[in-house]
């Protein structure tokens, strides 16, 4: 495949913020509770987003929020172990961390969840994420005629 | 007339040939399937897989991923993401408000109720006996699609999703997407192929429209063993040809350290789904630090 390089690219900043701006804006919590969690899934990899800029991009958005306690950002992707995965970025309200530091830590194991239990069995995976990837390319070698 | 279950039977007994691969027990498909049947429902089920006539196609969009997953055994990412889905209904099931969650999955909201279980259930299995996760109910006076309780106080947690349009126009994930297309459609053909999409114009939404045309004709002449077959429209030009000793290389493409092509990503890869061969890294990483009155922590899985 071979296509011509793009001229604008789009900014997914931006269009966080927006979003974020949205959900916060309609999710109105009352007396009975502690503050508000967002959770965004995001069609972009974590891994290649300038930190800076993100963070910036949900600050913009909670800044002015009272009753933010955290942003998360999810994104669905597929690993060697054969599963679906979310690799995640949360951002907390200071205070309200300071205030409740068993939900940064409940967060805390959300994610590192992600890289140790098997979605569908519950439990831990089989293997390591190096073994996982060997036996991937194995199965996935051409089937014999 | 079809029966559901002798379908839901041929299902179960080609998926289990993969079941080795895949690293799952005995008799954890079956389960799955009985769990989603009775959680969706005989009628839905009948309603998706016998009364709808329609044929399956893999590169429409708008299919539903119950009836595209439930009509493609032979593919790994189908029989992983119906295992993935029965799992979490078996978890939340004693939740008074999940058939609320179902109801709404089956209307026209599945994306966002995936991602809405698949968040409640990996925050229930990481809380304490200090909290407890609720679904709450699809109603006006809910506040949040489910809640973290502890001792005195909830949290409720609103999910949405952003930017998994079929019109986006992010050229990696597009670019993405015509590669598991086609990988897809070369498991219907009965010759290897050799898949040639060269553009002027870069990949955009209205790039992408016009080569998932062209493609979705070739793959049409391909599967009648038409070939080659050529198709160009403006700056946009895609050849499907038989894949063999004279085909012309194509060029390796380094991901993280690992050499690939396209080419035989479509050509050998027939199960594996496309997107984690990106990825090739296994790496973990936690970062906390202070900014500005907030802590960011990122913690990302990457492959």
């Amino acid at each position: 495949m071979k296509f011509g390089e793009p001229e604008n690219q789009i900014d997914y900043y931006d269009r966080l913020t927006a979003k974020l701006k949205k959900k916060l804006n309609q999710t109105k919590i009352s007396k009975e509770h502690f503050g508000k969690i967002i959770l965004v899934e995001v069609s972009f990899d974590l891994r290649l987003v300038d930190d800076d800029r993100l963070r910036k991009a949900v600050r913009a958005a909670a800044t002015h929020s009272r009753t933010t306690l955290a942003i998360v950002l999810a994104k669905r992707e597929a690993n060697p172990h054969m599963r679906y995965h979310y690799s995640l970025s949360t951002t907390f309200s200071q205070t309200g961390a300071a205030i409740k530091p068993e939900v940064v830590e409940l967060f805390e194991r959300v994610a590192k969840n992600e890289a140790a239990l098997d979605p569908i069995l519950c439990s831990a995976y089989q293997r390591s994420w190096d073994q996982a990837q060997v036996h991937a390319q194995q199965i996935a070698k051409p089937i014999p005629e | 007339m079809q029966n559901l279950d002798d379908l839901l039977y041929r299902w179960i007994s080609r998926a289990n040939e993969r079941r080795e691969d895949l690293d799952l027990p005995v008799g954890l498909i079956e389960d799955s399937i009985g769990v989603l049947k009775r959680v969706l429902g005989t009628e839905y089920l009948e309603q998706l897989l016998i009364d709808d006539v329609e044929p399956v196609h893999f590169l429409d969009d708008e299919l539903n991923p119950i009836r595209k997953w439930l009509s493609s055994p032979t593919v790994d990412y189908s029989i992983i993401q119906v295992l993935e889905v029965a799992q979490y209904f078996k978890e939340l099931q004693d939740d008074s408000s999940l058939p609320d969650k179902v109801q709404k999955l089956k209307q026209d909201s599945f994306w966002p109720m995936l991602f809405e279980l698949a968040m409640a259930t990996r925050v229930r299995r990481a809380s304490s006996q200090k909290h407890k996760i609720t679904l709450n109910a699809e109603d006006a006076s809910s506040v949040g699609d489910f809640l973290i309780s502890g001792d005195g106080y909830s949290i409720p947690c609103e999910c949405s999703r952003l930017g998994h349009s079929p019109h986006i126009t992010d050229p990696k994930l597009l670019l993405e997407d015509l590669t598991h297309r086609i990988s897809e459609g070369a498991k219907r053909v009965a010759v290897p192929l050799c898949v040639k999409i060269r553009s002027g114009a870069a990949l955009s939404g209205n790039t992408y429209n016009v080569v998932l045309r062209l493609i979705r004709r070739s793959f049409a002449d391909a599967r009648q063993l038409q070939l080659p077959v050529e198709y160009v429209s403006d700056s946009i030009n895609v050849r499907f040809e038989v894949l063999g000793e004279h085909s012309e290389e194509i060029g390796y493409q380094n991901v993280e350290g690992m050499s690939w092509t396209y080419l035989t990503q479509t050509g050998t890869l027939p199960r594996v789904s496309a997107g984690f061969q990106r990825k090739t890294q296994t790496s973990y990483r936690t970062d906390l630090r202070p900014v500005n009155g907030f802590v960011t922590m990122k913690v990302s899985v990457s492959l």
